[in-house]
């Protein structure tokens, strides 16, 4: 185990306090979503990486056509 | 009256995509119940990470207690029934697939030269090549000791593994704890000989549940698992090695593991491992 190969006390600390800060990240990331999709915030908990990044670009191009700016690419089938 | 009708869940066709197939090594043999979806090339399909997934590998109790990896096993490879008991030669093959279709073809790895000067080298290793050169177990041939008793083994389960590390744990944790309390040599020492205890009781309990069957000289075969662990307590030291190591060499095939690195500063070449613990792994 990772844990077990840590030598010391600090090291074992920074590692637990990395795993944190990945959680948190990835819970903020999940709200953000959450609230400017409009979609409940369980579901987004079942997507994977890949439909996040795309989650995400087609809400920020949906934010600049609302803001009358008009996305740079559009997302394409290739893209996917 | 009993609804034998199978119920299809309507939103079955909205469920995530397979993201790859991935051969198993096993093959889907040493299963107590074999893979639903394994097709004739012993494939199964694999599915990326949901968030949830990413979420619990980021809990450091649910990654000590092994939690973490069957949790994530029942849902990227769904076609896994009970995950603790499946050969861990299988889940190297798994966690590299599960990484390919979550994270993209590439993994970045840190390694370091033995040399005087090295420097950490960070390459890229492609986990495509890495499935596609995935290893096959073949038979697995009975190991034969001195005295004619012929003994047929089965790969290391990833229940075995994690009870393995989890009993190295708590034995860590309590050597780490005497250190702490200033204890004196005697108690110190009365620490370090129940963790080695500890340790090869655990042991012996994995090599006895890697063996299927004991076949005797005279044709008896015995299968009975309390009757093989009293066996394997008794066994001589030699006996115990020679048993002991081909079972982790089952472990050894599937995914190639080694991988050679250049190193700018003494110019040689020299072999690193990869490590395919899923603490690290997806960290």
């Amino acid at each position: 185990m990772r844990l077990l190969a840590l030598k010391s006390g600090p090291d074992i600390l920074k590692f637990l306090t990395s795993l944190e800060k990945d959680s948190k990240a990835l819970i903020e990331d999940i709200a953000t979503l959450a609230i400017y999709s409009n979609q409940s915030y369980d579901n987004l908990w079942n997507l994977t990486l890949d439909e996040r990044v795309i989650f995400t670009k087609i809400i920020k191009d949906k934010i600049s056509l609302e803001k009358g700016i008009k996305p740079k690419n559009e997302l394409t089938q290739e893209m996917i | 009256m009993q609804n034998t009708v199978e119920q299809i869940n309507p939103l079955k066709a909205y469920f995530r995509k397979p993201g790859l197939w991935v051969k198993l090594p096993s093959q889907g043999k040493f299963y107590n119940q074999k893979p639903t979806d394994l097709n004739d090339m012993g494939e199964i399909p694999i599915y990326p990470l949901t968030a949830k997934d990413e979420l619990i590998l980021k809990n450091a109790d649910a990654l000590l207690n092994g939690h973490a990896i069957t949790q994530v096993i029942k849902s990227c490879a769904p076609s896994i029934m009970d995950p603790e008991n499946m050969p861990a030669v299988d889940l190297d093959s798994i966690l590299v697939a599960i990484k390919r279709c979550t994270y993209g073809e590439h993994m970045n790895v840190t390694t370091k030269c033995d040399c005087e000067n090295a420097k950490e080298t960070n390459i890229r290793i492609d986990l495509n090549a890495l499935i596609s050169d995935i290893k096959v177990i073949d038979e697995i041939a009975p190991i034969e000791l001195e005295n004619g008793i012929k003994v047929f083994i089965k790969p290391v389960t990833v229940k075995n593994i994690l009870s393995l590390n989890w009993v190295q744990y708590e034995q860590v944790r309590s050597l780490q704890l005497a250190e702490q309390q200033n204890l004196d040599e005697k108690s110190k020492m009365a620490v370090l000989q129940k963790s080695y205890t500890a340790l090869t009781n655990e042991s012996v309990k994995v090599v006895s549940g890697c063996i299927d069957t004991v076949l005797l000289p005279d044709g008896t075969a015995v299968s009975d698992a309390s009757l093989i662990e009293e066996w394997v307590v008794d066994l001589s030291k030699p006996d115990y090695s020679n048993l002991e190591r081909s079972i982790m060499d089952t472990n050894t095939k599937g995914i190639t593991k080694e991988f050679t690195v250049h190193c700018a500063e003494c110019n040689n070449n020299y072999t690193s491992t990869l490590d395919l613990n899923p603490t690290t792994f997806f960290a």
